[in-house]
């Protein structure tokens, strides 16, 4: 406790050098005698504290830190990616309020290289793999239950995961923090109606193929699984940041519609290109936001329900795509994912709902 | 009231500012390099520095404050054309050639710029030394990082504090 606020109150102070530290008590005194008596008389402590620390530290060849203020810190550690963030704020009490208080910023995750994230049969089957591209690397995170190995992944923005589980439930996951969310239940979709029926031990539902002006089919008979199989297309997450508040769009019905082709504009290096592409989750690459990243390649993965739904097995495409060369490239080799769930791109993010 | 010379060296010789480094030494240097520091601008803008006045910088010592200074006058001609939108590519390489080398010091010095780049709010050598520490902290454990920038051993208090947040967040430290 004693550093952490030591190091707040080093911000009003403005210390250069522990050394000065003792002058500039008389040069900042009357701004701290607006302050509450008792942080004059803690700093009055930490200030002893600190020459006591000195004279201990005297010996060492390496520079000694300083005690950065609470701000410096905070720059420092935005610029890192979230697992050398956290392992940055086991470090010491005033580390860790620091990255308390970067965490809590809404905006943090700005600086987030992606990551694939992935579940693989030998990992678990709470286990979602994160490779991250910044360093090259796989982190191992347990998620709450449902298992992930039996959840459709429908969507991931700002670091969340969306999903749809063997019994039909939707679910948000921050697969960071661990931190889950259950939305509405799947019998508030107009089209899906719960059926009651004693002797099936399993949950069944009519579903109603109607669209917003046919009705191209009779209504179907599923079970959850089938549902969860059948239902859902995608799911994106909008987020307000002056109110704080998230909004959740599900596209589903999608054999009652035309089928969706995604277009995305890839910028690089003063050139645009267009692609077209078949029901791909892309992520894009400016070259000057993520040096971790190349530019001018489009970082892809595969999740065409045509290809991959009901067919579990089936290879999915991932990899880079180089625009200059025109050419592919493997993400990492051997390839270290199952193709189902299908891995998706997501960027880390810190926040809690 | 008169408006200083802006000093842009458009008309003739630079305008020149004195700062003085808590252990009273004097440096000279274009009004244009020390305005790179927000504390500084307006003290300079409202013609402060010039002659023999001179502006005390209490907080930084001469060793430190060379070192910004060599920082400042470096940026201030890329600063000036407002961030250097037209710069070429060979001008920024040289910019980022000069900031990887400027970092490459002993951590004690890295620490009083740190110090000294926030006190005198100079916005790119914040994150250019914000960065340095950033990459040696990158990859390490939370007691490599206390080694590598000259922590003190950790007390048993401080390593059941240290052991408790590695628990919060286990799979970061595998």
């Amino acid at each position: 406790m004693g550093t952490c606020s030591r190091a707040e109150i080093m911000r009003w102070c403005l210390a250069i050098h522990p050394k000065g530290l003792c002058c500039l008590v008389f040069r900042v005194l009357p701004k701290l005698l607006d302050l509450p008596r008792s942080l004059l008389k803690k700093f009055q402590k930490d200030e002893h504290l600190h020459e006591h620390e000195q004279e201990m530290e005297s010996g060492t060849e390496l520079g000694n830190l300083p005690e950065l203020s609470q701000d410096i810190l905070m720059a420092i550690f935005a610029t890192l990616e979230i697992p050398d963030l956290l392992r940055a704020s086991s470090v010491c009490s005033s580390w860790h309020s620091a990255y308390t208080s970067l965490a809590s910023l809404w905006q943090y995750n700005k600086n987030q290289t992606p990551c694939l994230l992935y579940t693989s049969e030998s990992a678990g089957d709470n286990v979602a793999c994160l490779y991250n591209l910044a360093e090259q690397r796989v982190y191992k995170l347990t998620l709450p239950d449902p298992p992930i190995r039996s959840r459709y992944i429908i969507g991931s923005s700002n670091g969340w995961l969306a999903t749809v589980s063997e019994a039909c439930e939707v679910h948000l996951v921050n697969p960071i923090t661990g931190q889950q969310i259950n939305l509405p239940s799947v019998i508030t979709i107009e089209q899906v109606k719960p059926i009651h029926d004693n002797s099936c031990s399993t949950d069944m539902y009519e579903y109603s193929w109607r669209t917003g002006t046919e009705e191209p089919y009779t209504p179907s008979i599923f079970s959850a699984n089938v549902l969860q199989d059948r239902l859902f297309y995608k799911a994106f997450m909008f987020s307000n940041t002056s109110t704080g508040s998230y909004f959740v769009v599900l596209i589903h019905n999608r054999f009652g519609q035309p089928h969706l082709h995604g277009s995305v504009m890839i910028s690089g290096l003063g050139c645009h290109h267009t692609l077209a592409i078949w029901t791909a989750s892309i992520w894009m690459h400016y070259s000057e936001e993520y040096p971790p990243l190349k530019a001018n390649h489009a970082y892809f993965t595969d999740d065409s329900e045509l290809w991959l739904g009901g067919y579990k097995n089936n290879r999915c495409d991932i990899g880079v795509f180089n625009m200059d060369s025109n050419s592919r490239e493997e993400l990492v080799s051997p390839r270290l994912w199952s193709n189902w769930p299908t891995p998706i791109w997501i960027t880390p993010n810190l926040t809690n709902m | 009231m008169a408006a200083p010379e802006s000093g842009d060296g458009n008309n003739g010789a630079a305008r020149m500012v004195t700062l003085i480094s808590s252990d009273n030494t004097r440096f000279e240097v274009e009004a244009a390099a020390a305005s790179l520091s927000q504390t500084l601008q307006l003290t300079i803008l409202d013609g402060g520095g010039g002659g023999g006045d001179g502006i005390p910088l209490p907080n930084v010592d001469s060793a430190t404050l060379s070192k910004v200074l060599e920082y400042c006058i470096k940026h201030a001609p890329a600063a000036a054309n407002g961030g250097a939108p037209n710069a070429t590519a060979v001008d920024r390489a040289e910019l980022e050639r000069f900031d990887n080398e400027f970092v490459n010091i002993d951590q004690s010095v890295l620490y009083s710029l740190i110090m000294a780049a926030h006190n005198l709010e100079i916005e790119g050598l914040q994150s250019l030394v914000a960065k340095k520490v950033a990459d040696m902290i990158k990859g390490k454990s939370p007691m490599e990082i206390r080694r590598t920038l000259g922590f003190p051993d950790p007390t048993p208090e401080e390593q059941a504090e240290m052991n408790a947040h590695m628990l919060e967040y286990g799979w970061a430290y595998e």
